[in-house]
């Protein structure tokens, strides 16, 4: 066992960064030692992982072991050499920005170096690039920045030039399958099914292999297409689908929310008697209110999230109606064509054998139209009525809206 | 030779509409004498009012004409009235006077002194009680030179209220648009019938009905009252309606009226009406209408694209376009 288990599907990276901890791990330290890195990669790819991963072969005497108390520490997220920062709200403010410069003059505890890890880096905002690029550009000798985004594009240039670029890929769905089937240890089919249902998205593949009521989420987003008959069914799918969403994310949120309420209380000193208590009060109500605010962002947060998942399967769904429409159902040995959804075929062929490309395309786009609408804070359950209408009738908005004064607003 | 204008003008009366044009007339009858002339203001309930009177009143150096109002005449001192008696007595050349009073209880004696002096004395009453009101508007009218008969004005001021400048404003609207000497009680109707509290939901229902005039009259009533802020309760009243169109619509034939208020979610005594609605409706159109709805709702929040920011007066436009759309 290694610290780079866990990272999946990347071989040329990987070599990257076990060249740099060998390096690193050097006394005295071989080829300079870089303090800035940028990790960038498609959602799913493993940024995050391979962040933890790196981090801990750099406090690791040994490059990355897995075995010593170092790297232990180091992957179970207790390190004190290890900054692992993750935003809260929905950016970074320029408050916390300065925070983490702070640390950054901090020498390391135990190990060599002390890193700093920003995941989301995207959610920098300007000026909080700007105090980071301060600490970026003249880091004292021990310390390492890596930041994770989604492309390099997604931090300012100045911060991007002073940083060693790592790109990690889509992961094939083979190396997801058989991570899933070794270090997890499920069976083939599962791990199959659950990589390829994935469409290279690790996190998933793993709530999917893992997770029956994920698995059971994913199927009723499937079956959303066959329920669609006249319009009345639509707008019942629709709601469906958005009250199931909305509910999830209720029970995903619903404990940790009232841990926060219960922590607050008690830190405002609630049930306590004496002088100065009921100032106290009235302090814990305003701060219970931002709390619920706060909490009632991230609930939406997560329902749209849980919604653009569901969309995104949607869209893998009719990828594979198209693939049939365009290659058949059979592939050139005789051998059957891959679907992402192998476990739906009988329905994705008939799909396929009942619509014309032109249809397919049509769904296509409606997909990506509900998903920007959702970005945009269309009401949900709007949304998704539209979404349905389009599914059911694909070409209704080109005949019947199109060139009309609303398309040209 | 043009007018000249009294050289010293009382006002009384709290009514500040008639008060604002006494000092306007005043004034455009000074400019008109001489375009170079100056307006000094004085509020009396400064303190040291008396000195700022006797320096606005004094003859200029370049004998530059003046006009010079003083506000607040119920809050003057003894010394203030001394002043302004003064001046009052022996004007200089080109200077004009005007004193808005209160007309109430406080410092009537200062009302009762100016009074005696004043060349010109203009009544700014308010305008409250019925008779006033209608005097009001009955003077209003003469001033755009139309005329209106008594039945147009109680129903005007029954649509519009009692307030002086809103009343002013609404008949300047109503002599502007109307082309002929008379302003009926149609033209009435027309302009502000129903103008109050139109709600979201009775924009919905007329759009569901296909009333689209109606609908598009209303929804510009409701934005000029409520604003940009109309937007968002209009997409929700108008999806809301067109989902329990939708429910009542696809519902089995025979089905009961109570078992269809629990499926469409509805008030029973709400299906009727939306059977009837749904008449003007096919499965197509509603269909269409709700993605209308979707992208009225992107709209509303600033657009479907990432970056678009619609302004204000964009989300109003496509709000109408919609309404009209839908109800057509």
């Amino acid at each position: 066992m290694t610290v780079w288990d866990s990272l999946i599907g990347q071989e040329k990276p990987l070599q990257e960064f076990k060249d740099a901890a060998v390096a690193a791990a050097q006394t005295p330290a071989g080829p300079e030692m870089t303090h800035a890195w940028l990790v960038t990669g498609p959602p799913g790819s493993g940024r995050s992982v391979a962040a933890r991963s790196f981090a801990a072969a750099l406090v690791c005497p040994d490059a990355g072991c897995g075995e010593c108390v170092d790297c232990q520490d180091a992957l179970a997220g207790r390190h004190p050499d290890i900054e692992m920062v993750t935003p809260e709200g929905v950016s970074y403010k320029t408050a916390d920005a300065r925070e983490l410069v702070t640390k950054a003059s901090i020498a390391p505890l135990r190990a060599k170096w002390h890193i700093l890890v920003v995941e989301d880096a995207d959610r920098l905002t300007e000026t909080a690039n700007n105090v980071l690029l301060k600490a970026i550009e003249e880091p004292s000798s021990s310390i390492v920045w890596i930041l994770c985004t989604p492309s390099a594009e997604d931090v300012l240039p100045t911060v991007r030039s002073r940083c060693r670029l790592v790109r990690l890929t889509t992961p094939e769905t083979q190396a997801i399958a058989d991570y899933l089937a070794t270090v997890e240890g499920l069976d083939e089919a599962t791990a199959v099914f659950a990589a390829q249902a994935a469409q290279g998205h690790v996190g998933r593949a793993r709530a999917l292999a893992l997770d029956a009521g994920v698995r059971e989420r994913r199927n009723k987003v499937l079956r959303f297409p066959s329920e669609l008959g006249d319009l009345g069914s639509c707008l019942r799918a629709a709601q469906d689908l958005a009250e199931t969403a909305k509910a999830d994310a209720v029970a995903a949120t619903e404990s940790q929310d009232q841990k926060e309420l219960a922590d607050l209380a008690q830190a405002w000193g609630e049930g306590a008697e004496g002088r100065g208590v009921r100032g106290g009060a009235r302090g814990l109500k305003s701060a219970q209110k931002e709390l619920e605010d706060r909490q009632k962002s991230r609930r939406n947060r997560m329902e749209r999230d849980e919604l653009d998942r569901a969309l995104l399967d949607l869209l893998g769904y009719y990828r594979d109606v198209i693939r049939i429409q365009v290659e058949g159902s059979e592939g050139a040995e005789g051998s059957t064509t891959e679907l992402i959804n192998g476990e739906h075929r009988v329905e994705i062929e008939h799909a396929a054998r009942t619509s014309t490309p032109g249809d397919t395309l049509g769904r296509i786009e409606a997909i990506e139209r509900a998903r920007q609408a959702l970005i945009a804070n269309v009401a949900p359950q709007l949304a998704l009525e539209a979404l349905a209408i389009e599914l059911r009738s694909p070409h209704l908005r080109a005949n019947e809206l199109h060139n009309s004064e609303l398309a040209a607003t | 030779m043009t007018a000249q204008p009294p050289t010293f003008t009382l006002v009384v009366g709290p009514e500040e509409l008639l008060v604002e044009r006494a000092i306007d007339s005043l004034t455009q009858a000074a400019l008109k004498v001489d375009p170079t002339a100056e307006v000094h203001t004085v509020d009396a309930a400064d303190s040291g009012a008396a000195g700022l009177i006797a320096e606005a009143c004094s003859p200029s150096l370049f004998g530059t004409p003046a006009v010079v109002i003083i506000t607040h005449a119920e809050s003057l001192d003894d010394a203030g009235l001394a002043q302004l008696e003064q001046a009052i007595a022996n004007p200089p050349v080109d200077t004009w006077i005007l004193a808005a009073h209160e007309g109430r209880v406080k410092g009537k004696k200062y009302q009762t002194a100016l009074a005696k002096l004043a060349d010109e004395q203009i009544d700014a009453a308010a305008i409250k009680k019925g008779r006033a009101v209608n005097d009001f508007v009955a003077a209003e009218v003469k001033r755009h030179r139309k005329k209106m008969d008594g039945q147009a004005q109680t129903l005007f001021v029954a649509a519009v209220g009692s307030d002086a400048r809103t009343l002013s404003a609404g008949l300047a609207q109503l002599a502007s648009d109307v082309e002929g000497d008379e302003i009926t009680e149609a033209d009435v109707t027309r302009y502000f019938g129903g103008a109050t509290d139109v709600t979201s939901y009775q924009i919905a229902d007329a759009v569901m009905a296909r009333r689209g005039k109606e609908a598009l009259h209303m929804l510009r009533m409701a934005e000029s009252v409520a604003g940009p802020t109309l937007g968002p309760p209009t997409v929700s009243a108008l999806v809301f309606a067109m989902r329990q169109l939708v429910a009542v619509a696809t519902a089995p034939p025979g089905m009961s009226e109570r078992d269809l208020a629990v499926e469409a979610k509805v008030p029973p005594w709400k299906i009727r009406t939306l059977k009837q609605q749904s008449r003007h409706w096919n499965q197509k159109q509603c269909a269409v209408a709700m993605l209308v709805l979707a992208d009225l709702d992107a709209a509303m929040k600033g657009g479907l694209n990432i970056g678009d920011q619609l302004v204000p007066e964009q989300k109003a436009l496509v709000l109408e376009q919609s309404v009209v759309k839908l109800s057509n």
